[in-house]
């Protein structure tokens, strides 16, 4: 009896919570909602969860804060606790139309319900940062709505104005996320006549299975290689973004202008890739370059900018750590790999580079020079440099403190994505 | 390995714990360490000061020689601890790493502290000829200025990767070392531990069980990962097996790549693999070690998992309940410590280690053991194993070092009959250990005779029917050796006959799918169907508890056709598609279904019937006639009717992948009105659905017209009820270009 009770102590103690339970007092989600359609105010939902998360104490006291303040909204709640049943989160969850990952967040809905808005971050974890959000946001809704409601009632083109222009009342992250607009962008009009559905409706996946639609002539199409229809696909592009607005930059839906410009680059890229004609390998990093334009900062821009570099034979591989990892590589083309080795040498000398592979993929390696601050100073020993080897002997001279000395190679990954890696040697012979 | 190159390889140069070139720290931790806590007799601590393990060892042997070995010795204990660790890494791998002054000096503290080598020695896998598992220690201790505070988490990190003697070389070891870094990681948890901010069971994992929590030594992600999950995701402790949908399921990339391409992962190679993966999103693979990483970012143990053609993972907030993320947790571990194969490793981790208590007690005869076996006392050493696996029985470790003693002193056929036959018992419920555990008296069991080796193997198999199973556990070989180890036909026949009927008698029937599976391919296929059938049929008698004497021709059909429907279903459930065709086969000549009558469709989709291999149903029930399911794939149509249930569903795997067309499905003529509501979805991996269609009001036949250049290999109609309701269906015929 003793040891079952241990055992079912222990195994409470394994889900017990590990902050103190904080919880605010508003009502549940469905009773918020219900409040939220009488008085016809906007509903704001706190999901969170008291039993659990961390510094729940400190959200509690901002919200707190926060209802205080004169905001027209209905506070409402949703707490994710620790032991709470699938359904049970799932129901709650399918009310709200939303899933979250990265709890504290906080869902505006109109009075009917409606989605409007998410906040997260460190803006729900504060009740300042909150009102300035919501008091910007809330001025909206009545025009939002208003267009919602007629996205509702219409068909065609004209369901796909309204919603579109509803849509563009939201910041662009809850425009694109918002199923039901969305829905109805992608049902009342797919083929992005009113300019609104490939800016909100088309997630990447959708773009790129236009694109290579027209690629391979058709849904049914078979074209290969370099009997794509490469000029069709660009002009499919250029026409959305176009038909859509996407083609004036500017600080509205700059996700969406970095998605298309990321789709003209891989028409480009497919170009390049089947012809490794210059000018479309020009056109392909002009396009990355437009689409870092946009937001350098964004997922797209970070993305565009490694890739242009992957891309443009001018640039070259910085290794400072002594390992090579499969990022640094590129695949079935050469590109130079600028190797630090500073720290390995101790005066003038002979010495041994070596690549030693910990994933021994077909890593082409050739034509070593020896750099001191970025000037080439030699090659290596007795060394032709088209010899594929990862062994190369430098002389190296006598170099100041402070001089920057690099092993400079050209490599090539034929393998797979992960079939390149390893530790880089440089010692003393 | 050069004892230096080795700390440079780990990294722990680049984070500044130990000097560049070769000359120590100038303050060493060594001076500022504690006092040693055993006290080790001068001879050994002689050796240990200079540095030479093989006279260590000689050193602690001598000593061992001249005391009772006994877990209740306390000094014969840890010295015999003392040695297991010299001999687990080796003499000589310990002498070239304690070449180096502050490495001598962390031996020097190490081996003066049993508490901390009986955590190292009984954390599961114990790094093995290699100096891995002492270089992660070394650098926790430098980090920690000589007094670890978490010595658990220690082993636990030196463990994963340094690996064990069965798994001697784990991945994360050829990863770069700045990014993967186990003392980074146990500085992250401790860290994280001191702040209160992870799972509140974390504070109690053994280190076995911090293992997996610390990292993943088959497919590891980097530091950096853990560091990121733990800003971005935050869920219930129990919902981490949903945490892998925080990142997209996308293929191609937000650039337009393949998942297949060498370029996927490109645009985001600069970030941690977490951040990465939620930036780009990616597939089965990506999106578990996602879930995997986020769990153990926040102290739960994890781990992913290799199944065929998909990767999932599998987390655990209570001990001894692992629990599935994307459609973990069986298949191939990617971390673990008794074998990959998921759910007979973890079951059978948590039965040996869930008895704290046990389990030290158990190692304790163990570290006995293996210094009386190395002070030459055979005899006594094969006593305190056998004291060792009283206290826990199924501890594969132990068994093999008891096995190798039995075969070193040479073992008759008759000992090691009785000796497996008393141990059988032991593994109720972890029929796959059983079988494993005798790999290594193979030899003794060859030498049996015919009579013996049946009894034997009819108990091996009664145990594994009775061991939980699920479609990753192959159990095929089992059989296919053991029917080679007979001499006769007879017995051969006699095998098969037992294992049918053990199967049929007890299990869930994934492993009669199996077993099944192997005597279809090696009886029916190889035209021996009349072994096959009397095998079967005598099972069949023997599993009903009634002789083939007084059954009449009927009743034997009606047997017939109920245990080729569990073997069906087995097959189903086993995902066998050569063990559905050919029972079903074997089924419509020995039983045909007396109530399916063929049913012409009205109309078709565009295209080619597709060469269909397999039919599951999600669930079967008294009303369901297995022996029919096949016929659904056929113009002709079948039979099937799922239990009551909100969520009914059939899958159709064809072949091969392939461009499909569309599809059509029959229902069941009568109580039409229970499938209203119904969708159509298609798949390439067999866990990521793909709607095609949906309808309110499913027709008695229903023709669905996919989107053009849509790929499957899988094909699903699922029910949605208010309420849980039958489904039944004729026909389930899908179309390809």
């Amino acid at each position: 009896m003793k040891k079952t009770l241990l055992t079912v102590s222990l195994m409470l103690a394994a889900l017990a919570p590990a902050v103190q339970a904080a919880s605010v007092s508003f009502p549940d989600v469905v009773k918020a909602k219900e409040t939220a359609k009488s008085q016809g105010k906007p509903a704001l939902i706190l999901w969170y969860g008291s039993d659990w998360m961390q510094d729940s104490a400190g959200l509690v006291k901002e919200w707190n804060a926060l209802c205080k303040q004169d905001i027209p909204v209905v506070f409402g709640q949703f707490d994710d606790k620790t032991g709470q049943t699938s359904d049970a989160r799932r129901k709650t969850m399918g009310e709200l139309k939303m899933e979250g990952y990265n709890l504290p967040m906080a869902v505006l809905l109109a009075p009917d319900g409606t989605f409007v808005a998410c906040y997260e971050g460190k803006t729900v974890r504060s009740a300042d940062a909150m009102a300035k959000a919501l008091k910007k946001m809330l001025e909206k809704v009545p025009d939002f709505m208003k267009k919602v409601e007629e996205a509702r009632k219409l068909t065609g083109k004209d369901a796909a104005t309204a919603a579109g222009k509803a849509l563009a009342m939201l910041p662009e992250k809850d425009a694109r996320r918002h199923k039901e607009l969305n829905d109805i962008l992608r049902k009342q009009d797919k083929d992005n006549a009113a300019g609104y559905t490939a800016v909100y409706a088309m997630d990447h996946m959708a773009m790129y299975k236009e694109i290579n639609n027209v690629l391979q002539g058709g849904p049914d199409g078979k074209l290969k290689d370099g009997n794509r229809k490469f000029a069709a696909a660009e002009k499919y592009v250029l026409d959305t973004m176009k038909a859509s607005g996407l083609d004036k930059g500017g600080k509205k839906n700059q996700e969406a202008q970095q998605q298309w410009l990321a789709g003209l680059s891989y028409v480009y890229r497919e170009h390049f890739k089947a012809t490794k004609g210059e000018g479309e390998r020009s056109r392909l990093l002009k396009a990355l370059d437009d689409c870092i334009k946009v937001n350098p900062k964004s997922q797209y821009g970070i993305g565009a900018a490694k890739y242009r570099h992957y891309w443009d034979p001018k640039s070259f591989t910085l290794i400072e750590n002594m390992y090579y990892n499969p990022g640094d590589q590129t695949h079935n083309f050469e590109k130079d790999w600028h190797v630090v080795v500073t720290k390995s040498i101790s005066g003038a000398g002979t010495y041994v580079f070596e690549l030693v592979p910990r994933e021994n993929g077909r890593l082409i390696t050739r034509n070593y020079r020896l750099a001191v601050n970025g000037r080439v100073v030699g090659t290596a020993n007795s060394l032709n440099p088209k010899d594929d080897t990862k062994k190369a002997e430098f002389t190296v001279p006598a170099v100041k403190p402070g001089d920057k000395v690099e092993v400079w190679l050209t490599a090539e990954c034929r393998d797979g994505w992960f079939g390149c890696s390893g530790e880089i040697k440089m010692e003393k012979k | 390995m050069n004892p230096r190159a080795a700390i440079a390889l780990l990294g722990l140069s680049a984070l500044g714990m130990v000097p560049a070139q070769a000359a120590p720290a100038k303050s060493a931790p060594a001076a500022t360490a504690p006092a040693a806590k055993g006290s080790l007799p001068a001879a050994v601590q002689n050796a240990i000061d200079k540095g030479d393990y093989a006279a260590v060892r000689e050193a602690l042997v001598n000593e061992l020689k001249s005391m009772k070995i006994a877990p209740d010795n306390k000094q014969a204990l840890n010295l015999s601890m003392a040695l297991e660790v010299v001999d687990c890494t080796s003499p000589q791998v310990l002498t070239d790493f304690a070449k180096v002054k502050d490495q001598a000096a962390f031996l020097k503290a190490f081996m003066a502290d049993p508490d901390w080598q009986e955590i190292y020695l009984g954390c599961g896998l114990v790094p093995y000829h290699t100096d891995w598992g002492v270089k992660v220690l070394y650098g926790v201790w430098k980090e920690e200025g000589g007094d670890v505070k978490n010595k658990p988490l220690a082993c636990a990190l030196a463990s994963v990767w340094g690996g064990g003697e069965t798994w001697k070389d784990p991945a994360i070891q050829r990863k770069d070392p700045s990014k993967y870094n186990p003392v980074r990681r146990y500085k992250y948890f401790q860290r994280q531990a001191a702040k209160n901010v992870l799972f509140p069971g974390y504070k109690r994992l053994k280190a076995w069980e911090l293992r997996f929590v610390v990292g993943i030594p088959g497919q590891d992600w980097d530091d950096e990962s853990y560091e990121w999950a733990f800003k971005h995701i935050n869920m219930p402790w129990d919902q981490y097996g949903w945490a892998c949908w925080s990142a997209t399921y996308t293929d191609p990339s937000k650039f337009g790549d393949s998942v297949q391409s060498g370029e996927y992962n490109l645009p985001y190679t600069s970030e941690s693999w977490a951040e990465a993966t939620q930036r780009n999103g990616g597939v089965c693979g990506a999106l578990s070690h996602f879930g995997t990483v986020a769990a153990m970012a926040h102290g739960i143990p994890a781990y992913t998992v290799g199944q065929p053609g998909h990767c999932a993972y599998a987390v655990r907030v209570k001990r001894g309940e692992w629990t599935g993320g994307f459609g973990g947790p069986d298949g191939g571990m990617h971390n673990h410590i008794f074998g990959n194969q998921a759910p007979t490793s973890y079951r059978l981790m948590e039965a040996v280690y869930g008895n704290d208590t046990a389990i030290a007690r158990a190692y304790r005869h163990s570290f006995c053991a293996r210094a009386l076996a190395a002070t030459g006392q055979d005899k006594e050493a094969v006593a305190m194993w056998k004291e060792a696996l009283r206290i826990s029985p199924m501890h594969p470790f132990f068994r093999s070092a008891l096995h190798k003693l039995f075969i070193k002193g040479g073992m008759k056929p008759d000992e090691c009959f009785k000796y497996l036959m008393d141990a059988l018992p032991s593994y109720k419920g972890h029929g796959v250990a059983a079988t494993n555990m005798m790999d290594d008296l193979k030899d003794s069991i060859s030498a049996m005779d015919d009579g013996s080796k049946l009894q034997l193997f009819s108990a091996i198999h009664k145990s594994l029917a009775g061991t939980p199973a699920s479609w990753a556990v192959k159990c095929e070989d089992v059989i296919a050796k053991q029917s080679e180890m007979l001499q006769n036909d007879g017995a051969k026949l006699e095998l098969l006959t037992e294992a049918f009927a053990a199967y049929m008698s007890n299990g869930d029937g994934t492993l009669f799918g199996q077993i099944l599976e192997w005597a279809v391919k090696t009886y029916v296929q190889a035209g021996k169907d009349e072994v096959f059938n009397k095998a079967f049929a005598a099972a069949s008698r023997k599993a009903a508890g009634t002789t083939a004497a007084g059954v009449d021709a009927k009743e034997r059909t009606k047997k017939m056709s109920q245990a080729y429907g569990k073997a069906i279903i087995a097959a189903e459930q086993a995902r066998s598609a050569p063990a559905f065709q050919a029972l079903s086969e074997a089924a419509m000549k020995a039983c045909p279904p007396d109530d399916v009558k063929p049913v012409k469709l009205t109309k078709t989709p565009a295209g080619n019937l597709a060469k269909a291999v397999l039919f599951r149903i999600s669930t079967t029930c008294g009303f369901d006639s297995p022996v029919a399911h096949a016929g659904i794939l056929t113009p002709n149509g079948g039979k099937c009717h799922t239990e009551r249930e909100a969520r009914p569903n059939m899958i159709v795997e064809l072949a091969d992948k392939a461009t499909v067309t569309g599809c059509v499905v029959r229902k069941v003529p009568g109580n039409d009105w229970r499938m209203k509501k119904a969708t159509i979805a298609t798949s390439t991996d067999g866990a990521t659905w793909f709607d095609q269609e949906t309808t309110q009001d499913m027709p008695s036949e229903w023709m669905v017209q996919f989107k053009p250049g849509t790929t499957a290999k899988w094909v699903r109609i699922e029910f949605e009820n208010a309420q849980p309701e039958f489904a039944h269906i004729s026909h389930f015929l899908i179309y390809t270009k």
